[in-house]
């Protein structure tokens, strides 16, 4: 979801989805680290080219960004799809806070 | 940067694999550095390392994890992919040599179905399954008399006391078998063997009626009607499939009994019954309780075994040998598996034999394996190079001769079915021709079936793993044994492979064999030539013969059995031209042959290696010759007189007067005959002397196997009333015999219901069946010959072809040379020529052990052997002797 956003690199897109989870998720550096890598075997996921303006590590060289392909884009909206269907379901059972609606 | 990061958070990256740590490792550092620069305290950063090092030393061992499941599925990927390459390559190869293919397949088909035929019959005879429910349960009892060394059947008294008593059997229940006419409606008598069985019998086969109701314990109660359960065979063909047929009236003899049932198709419990009557136990005698001999069977009872039945019945046989010592002194009851205790024990003394034969059979099987593994071996050799390019190209030993074992188990495999296929319909025809003409249509044990058993198929599977070992994977590692060092001396092929001794050894036995099995086949097809071209002396076609007995039922006695045929006879000929005669043995059957010493007289020299004389013998009415027109030619006839007591005349045939006598006059002179004990030892002076009254011309016999001169020595004893149990009835008449047939029966019929007659047919056709087993062994061993025959030339041609194209160089560089063609070739052709001889000298050996008398066709057939392989010989060289010189050395 965080790369539907645009490409990122790995500690920016920790950050950005502790922050979207509003803290709940918090990925640590090599969870994240196998979890690209398979979803680039997938084919979801690909090393893109930096942007300009890139954040350079520690070396000075720029960091390597990863982003969405095609196919993970459409991966990433049928999931989406999936978890609104859900949270619908789960809003005609009375089952989100806030009640009906 | 890395000798800045935390040395804890450096060892926990060694968690992840190598190649993991080399794609990623530095961006996880510069994550973590920018983590830790954004940490604002050092507690922060502090908690911040452990946690991280935590999590990266768990991810890297998830991942590592994960890499070896993967690499164990990339390598079981990668071998899956190699085995389908190698079927691809396989069958490809199979194409591509088509006659490699064909001749392999059928040879290993061909030795698959033999190996099948020889192991179902070893699975049917050693270990039986009784199509019943819960067969194991049920078991049968047998006596060992210690005092004569065998087994015997309990008296009626044994069983009727073990059903009293016994716990770990139950439903127990006895049977006996008797021969008797069954009679229905106005139709004529036909022999059927009935069993009379305890109603128990049903109730352990658990075989419901097919119509009415089977056997029960009431029909036992004395008093109680006479009923009968008929098998289904017999209901189709002697009620016509009546369906309403429960209840309806025959006779078993002249007893009447009401049909009560029918038992469906299949049915032949407790051995190959197709009709039972109730075992009436309570009307016999003490005296017929104790005489009796019969079957008995039970199931044992839940929760016991055969070993706590034995117990039981071991107490209850020590029981009685205290009470009648007299009967059961020496003799113990003993429980047996059903099988074991209806046929003997005596089964099991064919085991050895049978594993003998299996495994004889399976020699068959490595034969031909050898054979073709030879061809494989010879098609590698030619494909060498090939061999040691992909050894370069990394192919490992193991990878090389796995494709050759693929490529044989290809061939194995559809050779297995197809032999499969072949011994199904091969067992099927040797079960039916085993039942019909050897069994003369009795129907077999019902346990044994005319289909494979899955223990067969599981065999033949087995077979096929190891044809495969032998025709691939061998030759395999014979081709691919050495291949780093060819690579190494960078040589493309040819002459790195040799074959060795064993190969050497595979072909002499082989010629070997080939060179012995003809003898068989002679042989054989001399007997069946002998049989068929027996001179019986008289039109035997113009006779229809049968054999009589009478009902073992009260009554019974020779006396009877004499009245009835003197009266069959007299009715018989009533009709115009009509001759009826009796004898206990007919010319073309089968005379067992006895030992006579013979009076002081000049007699001929010994026959044979004997030490003895032997003659046959029979016992023909008076009006016997006159009946089949055979003249006396010397002396007289038989007449009445030499019926009174202590006239002991007799008449010979021709050939006794020669084998005997030496061609001296034999009229008046005398013999008599010895017994095998009294061969060596004291003779008895019991036996009377003969006096010889005529001679008659011989009427010819079956030879049997243990007779070798065609010319046999006959005696005839004139057949006295009552004096010959059974017989078998001659009768001639104007048209054809068999016309007769139906009358003869219903006369039989009418004279005596109790009077069986059976196995009509023409007197000339009674060794038909004899005829038709000789021709059934010399076609299995004539298919046998021709494929090992042709199998063994294509072999032969193989070796040498590969032998020639390994000489290739040789050949060219002595051509080079100068040298002679002829020479060259000669050469060539010793060493293939001189192991080909050696087989048949060897063979020839084995056939003066097989039979000294034939050993002349080896003569003849051996040449015959030596010239296909010439010619199998030919090809290779004259190729070889081709080759240009610079050719033959370009090849280097």
């Amino acid at each position: 979801m965080v790369l539907a956003e645009g490409p990122n690199y790995g500690y920016g897109i920790m950050k950005a989805v502790a922050e979207h989870s509003l803290g709940s998720v918090s990925p640590e550096i090599g969870a994240l680290y196998r979890l690209l890598t398979r979803l680039a075997a997938e084919g979801w996921v690909e090393e893109v080219k930096p942007p300009r303006g890139a954040r350079q590590g520690t070396r000075g060289l720029p960091r390597r960004y990863y982003g969405l392909t095609r196919k993970g884009r459409s991966v990433a909206a049928a999931e989406a799809s999936r978890l609104a269907r859900v949270v619908a379901l789960a809003s005609e059972r009375h089952l989100l806070p806030g009640g009906a609606r | 940067m890395s000798a800045r990061l935390p040395w804890l958070i450096r060892i926990a990256l060694r968690a992840f694999p190598r190649a993991f740590r080399q794609a990623h490792a530095a961006e996880m550092e510069e994550d973590f550095a920018e983590a830790r620069s954004q940490a604002g305290t050092s507690l922060a950063r502090l908690r911040l390392t452990l946690a991280t090092a935590g999590d990266l030393v768990a991810s890297g061992l998830r991942e590592r994890r994960a890499a070896d499941a993967g690499a164990v599925n990339m390598a079981l990927a990668g071998r899956m992919r190699g085995v389908t390459l190698d079927v691809k390559l396989g069958l490809r190869l199979l194409v591509k040599y088509p006659g490699l293919t064909l001749v392999g397949t059928l040879a290993m088909a061909f030795a698959i179905l033999v190996c099948a035929i020889s192991f179902e019959f070893f699975t049917q005879v050693i270990n039986p399954r009784l199509p019943l429910a819960d067969a194991n349960s049920i078991a049968g009892i047998v006596m060992v008399d210690a005092a004569e060394g065998r087994e015997k059947r309990p008296a009626l008294q044994d069983f009727l006391t073990w059903r009293a008593s016994l716990e770990s059997l139950r439903e127990l229940g006895a049977f006996r078998t008797r021969k008797l006419n069954l009679i229905v409606g106005n139709r004529a008598a036909q022999p059927v063997e009935v069993a009379d069985i305890s109603a128990a019998a049903f109730r352990v086969a658990q075989v419901p009626a097919f119509m009415g109701r089977h056997l029960l314990e009431e029909d036992e109660q004395p008093g109680a009607p006479a009923v009968v359960v008929i098998g289904y065979d017999i209901w189709r063909t002697r009620f016509d499939s009546d369906p309403e047929v429960v209840g309806r009236e025959v006779r078993l003899g002249n007893v009447p009994h009401t049909v009560a049932g029918v038992m469906p198709k299949g049915f032949a419990f407790p051995i190959s019954q197709s009709i039972w009557v109730p075992f009436n136990t309570a009307a016999l005698n003490p005296e017929q309780l104790q005489s009796g001999p019969v079957y008995v069977f039970g199931r044992l009872a839940p929760g016991a075994s055969l070993k706590s039945a034995q117990a039981e019945l071991t107490l209850l046989g020590e029981r009685a040998a205290a009470d009648s010592p007299e009967t059961h002194q020496y003799v113990t009851p003993r429980i047996l598996p059903y099988v074991a205790a209806m046929l003997g024990s005596f089964m099991n003394s064919f085991r050895l034999g049978l594993t003998t034969v299996n495994l004889l059979v399976l020699s068959l099987l490595f034969l031909i394996c050898g054979n073709v593994a030879l061809l494989t071996l010879a098609r590698a050799a030619t494909r060498e190079s090939e061999l040691v390019v992909r050894s370069a190209l990394g192919a490992s030993r193991g990878r090389l001769t796995g494709q050759l074992f693929v490529e044989a188990l290809l061939l194995a495999g559809i050779a297995a079915v197809i032999g499969l296929a072949a011994a199904q319909s091969g067992w099927g025809w040797a079960f039916d021709v085993a039942t019909g003409e050897i069994m003369d249509n009795a129907l077999a044990p019902f346990w044994y079936h005319r289909t494979l058993s899955p223990e067969t198929v599981l065999y033949t599977v087995l077979l096929t793993f190891l044809a495969a070992a032998v025709a691939g994977l061998l030759p395999g590692l014979k081709v691919t044994r050495g291949l780093a060092a060819r690579l190494r001396q960078a040589a493309p092929g040819g002459g790195g492979l040799k074959l060795g001794g064993m190969w050497t050894v595979l072909k002499v036995t082989q010629v070997a064999v080939l060179s012995v099995v003809p003898v068989f086949l002679f042989i054989i097809s001399g007997e069946a030539r002998a049989i068929r071209t027996i001179d019986v002396g008289f039109a035997a076609e113009k006779y229809i013969t049968a054999a009589l007995a009478l009902d073992a039922v009260p009554g019974f006695s020779l006396d009877r059995f004499s009245a009835a045929l003197a009266e069959l006879e007299r009715r018989l000929e009533e009709e115009p031209g009509v001759r009826v005669t009796f004898a206990d043995r007919l010319p073309l059957m089968y005379h067992p042959h006895r030992r006579i010493e013979v009076d002081d007289g000049p007699v001929a020299a010994f026959e044979g290696d004997f030490g003895y004389r032997r003659v046959s013998s029979a016992r023909i009415a008076l009006d016997f010759l006159d009946v089949v027109d055979a003249p006396v030619l010397m002396g007289r006839a038989l007449h009445s007189g030499d019926l009174q007591s202590g006239a002991h005349t007799v008449i010979v045939n021709e050939s006794f007067v020669h084998v005997v006598f030496g061609g001296h006059h034999p009229i008046g002179r005398r013999f008599r005959y010895l017994y095998f004990e009294e061969l060596g030892g004291p003779r008895s002076n019991n036996e009377p002397w003969y006096e010889i009254v005529g001679v008659v011309r011989d009427m010819g016999m079956s030879r049997g196997w243990d007779q070798p001169a065609p010319k046999k020595a006959v005696i005839y004893h004139p057949l006295a009333p009552a004096s010959a149990y059974p017989l078998r009835i001659a009768l001639t008449g104007p048209g054809d015999p068999l016309q007769y047939a139906a009358r003869l029966r219903t006369v039989a019929t009418a004279v005596d219901p109790t009077l069986q007659l059976s196995e009509i047919a023409r007197l000339d056709q009674t060794n038909a069946a004899d005829l038709r087993v000789y021709s059934l062994f010399f076609w299995l061993i004539f298919a046998f010959t021709g494929v090992v025959l042709l199998l063994s030339m294509v072999g032969i041609y193989a070796v040498l072809s590969f032998a020639a194209s390994q000489r290739t160089r040789e050949v060219g560089i002595r051509v080079a040379l100068g040298g002679q063609p002829l020479r060259i070739a000669l050469a060539m052709f010793r060493r293939p020529l001189l192991q080909v001889g050696l087989g048949i000298l060897i063979g020839l050996v084995l056939a003066v052990g097989v039979s000294s008398k034939d050993v002349r066709y080896v003569v003849v057939y051996g040449p015959v052997i030596l010239l296909v392989c010439s010619l199998a010989a030919a090809g290779p060289v004259r190729r070889a002797l081709r080759v240009e010189p610079a050719e033959a050395l370009r090849g280097d």
